[in-house]
């Protein structure tokens, strides 16, 4: 039973997010009776299919120690992309956005990894610069797709009455999941985030593993890019901006810690859909529009300050442990 | 020689930077050379000035501030509302003394609950943009108050705002702050070693506060200028204005790393921000050409530092090694 007890406090401190996310569902189904119908909870899934997708690839990035503040001109560069090439070939709509995610984080992973600059000033300054880029050649104005192509089945699309972007959410975390759990890099990964002279003391090139990561996180966003640019058929160069709170505080209430090595993905897509409910329950509460950011940020720092208390615990739990046994 | 040299290119790089950008101008554009327009600059960069001059013993002690942004926008909105109210000079005094409040908050969470203070400051940020979303009905307001403009407007001399006097008062506290006190030699310790400064007894969590509300007090004095010299407070002002500060700062030279900066070499970095954003106004570039070219000198001046670093490191290892073979 003591064991059991033991197993379980040690479960619960390194995954409260779950049970966050239980008590929060909880408590808006015993508030509003429309919470727990199937279609609500397809529309949070669907709602935040883009944030999870990014999520997923930013959530790599700070397990490798690194940070990423780029990701949203990096979406919106896609997106935009996307929506041009859309009525020209369906095929190349898919392909070239995702490849030029790809580059754009590759060329934030070089800067960082093999340069060897701070990742938050430099992701800071390619923010700005692909914004920039992206402004330049647009000049600012709506970039328009059709709505009677092909493409617009990646967006819109329902297979078995789910839509199509909860299954690219599902299948990107399932992915990421697998990368970072299941294979050689993965290792390397959570590796090069809790001591990254030592992997490279060990014969890897940990350089290398961590200019990758950043290229991930660009395929990652540029798939999440191609998601947003079908959803909203035509797009706009600052929809990207939206995105950085929202992914940033899905990353960190999930239980990525910022100095990296620590962190699960199946935690973070928890935390996106926490973000999702917390959202939907205010709109069903009818909470106005003005003070939704005041309890956002509160349950934001909240729940920081009690992930934290919850590590030192675990922490503390864990030496006890190991000293019983021993 | 050679080596005082590199030092001194290393030192004033942005001065070397903007001496370029002034030779530029020279050929292209000759009214640019208008002192209304020099004062111009000035007086446009000293708001985000006197919020860089709060943060900048912050990031010497090696924490940062997200929420500076959110911070003068609500103490602008609290300084706005309370004008008809209580009248112009107890607002300002409200709205400045707001900072300390939201300064001590920050402190709290990143000294006592030991959380990063990236993301500390990053869930302040939210919370105070969105109380003044709420204070404001998400619309801008403003004081209808004539008299409110003065604090910021008043002119010194023909076409001198007084806001350029207040950056020079910023400037010189934080300069002096840094020199000549035992707050800024710890500012320097902290964000070198912070666990030896802990051993050592110096209170790192105290001093990590009150450079928090330093930060706050400063960012919350730019609010009330920003919003007396527009006679409006509105909640989406803040706006990325905490990301830019920071950029400012790293070009100035202090470190992320923590440790290491100047307050002049601060103020040169907010003066090139300042005067490329004129600039590119001169050129009759499209806006966002500004925020590519803040982006270049961003990168630019990392990335220098860095290169430049390792080359030096390089070339130590190899007088080092010559040295060892000569007396071997």
């Amino acid at each position: 039973m003591n064991k059991f007890y033991a197993r379980f406090r040690l479960f619960y401190l390194n995954n409260s997010i779950i049970f966050i996310f239980i008590a929060l569902s909880v408590m808006s189904g015993i508030l509003s009776d429309k919470f727990f119908s199937v279609r609500n909870w397809l529309n949070i899934l669907n709602n935040f299919s883009v944030t999870g997708i990014v999520s997923c690839g930013v959530a790599l990035v700070l397990i490798a120690g690194g940070i990423d503040l780029s990701f949203g001109s990096i979406l919106a560069c896609c997106s935009v992309f996307a929506a041009f090439l859309e009525p020209r070939s369906l095929f190349l709509a898919i392909l070239l956005p995702v490849l030029l995610g790809v580059l754009l984080g590759l060329f934030n992973g070089f800067i960082v990894a093999k340069i060897g600059a701070n990742p938050l000033i430099t992701t800071l300054g390619t923010q700005w610069l692909y914004f920039a880029l992206l402004m330049i050649v647009t000049s600012g104005n709506l970039v328009q797709g059709n709505s009677d192509t092909p493409f617009h089945f990646i967006g819109h699309g329902k297979i078995f009455n789910i839509p199509f972007p909860i299954y690219f959410f599902l299948g990107i975390v399932l992915f990421a999941w697998f990368l970072s759990r299941k294979t050689l890099y993965g290792k390397y990964l959570f590796a090069h985030g809790s001591n990254k002279n030592a992997l490279f003391c060990s014969g890897i090139d940990s350089s290398h593993i961590y200019m990758m990561t950043f290229a991930i996180m660009g395929l990652l966003v540029g798939i999440g890019g191609v998601v947003l640019s079908s959803r909203l058929i035509g797009v706009r160069p600052t929809e990207g901006g939206r995105y950085l709170m929202n992914v940033l505080t899905a990353v960190i209430l999930g239980g990525v810690s910022l100095n990296g090595g620590i962190g699960s993905l199946v935690n973070v897509m928890i935390a996106v859909v926490v973000l999702g409910v917390i959202d939907n329950s205010m709109v069903l509460l009818g909470v106005p529009y003005k003070d939704q950011q005041i309890i956002r940020g509160g349950i934001f720092i909240l729940s920081i300050i009690y992930n934290n208390y919850l590590v030192n615990q675990s922490e503390i739990f864990r030496r006890k442990s190991v000293s019983q046994e021993s | 020689m050679n080596k005082a040299l590199g030092k001194a290119f290393l030192e004033y790089k942005l001065l070397l930077v903007m001496g370029g950008i002034v030779i530029l101008m020279f050929f292209f554009d000759f009214t640019f050379f208008n002192p209304i327009n020099l004062i111009n600059i000035i007086s446009h960069v000293s708001i985000n000035g006197i919020l860089a001059m709060g943060m900048t013993l912050l990031m010497i002690s090696r924490s940062f501030d997200m929420s500076i942004g959110s911070i003068m926008v609500l103490s602008g909105t609290i300084t706005v509302m309370l004008v008809r109210v209580i009248g112009i000079p107890g607002a300002i005094l409200v709205g400045v003394l707001s900072g300390i409040l939201m300064g001590w908050l920050n402190g709290i969470l990143v000294a006592k609950f030991k959380i990063n203070s990236f993301i500390a400051t990053l869930g302040t940020m939210v919370i105070f943009q969105g109380m003044a979303f709420s204070l404001t009905n998400m619309k801008p307001i403003s004081s209808r108050n004539p008299n409110f403009q003065i604090f910021a407007t008043y002119e010194l001399f023909e076409g001198v705002p007084i806001v350029i006097l207040y950056f020079l008062i910023a400037i010189f506290i934080v300069w002096f702050i840094s020199r000549f006190t035992r707050l800024g030699k710890n500012a320097y310790d902290i964000g070198g070693n912070m666990d030896a400064c802990r051993m050592m007894g110096i209170n790192v969590d105290y001093y990590s506060i009150v450079f928090f509300i330093i930060s706050g007090v400063f960012a919350s004095f730019g609010g009330v200028l920003l919003s007396s010299k527009i006679d409006a407070a509105s909640a989406v002002f803040g706006e990325n204005v905490g990301l830019q500060i920071i950029a400012g700062i790293v070009i100035g030279g202090v470190s992320l790393a923590g440790g290491v900066g100047k307050v002049m070499g601060v103020v040169q970095g907010i003066i090139l921000l300042g005067l490329l954003e004129n600039v590119t106004m001169y050129l009759g570039l499209f806006g966002y050409f500004q925020l590519l070219f803040r982006a270049l000198i961003l990168l630019g001046v990392v990335i220098f530092d860095i290169v430049y670093v390792n080359v030096n490191s390089k070339m130590l290892e190899k007088t080092n090694f010559r040295k060892m073979k000569e007396i071997g």
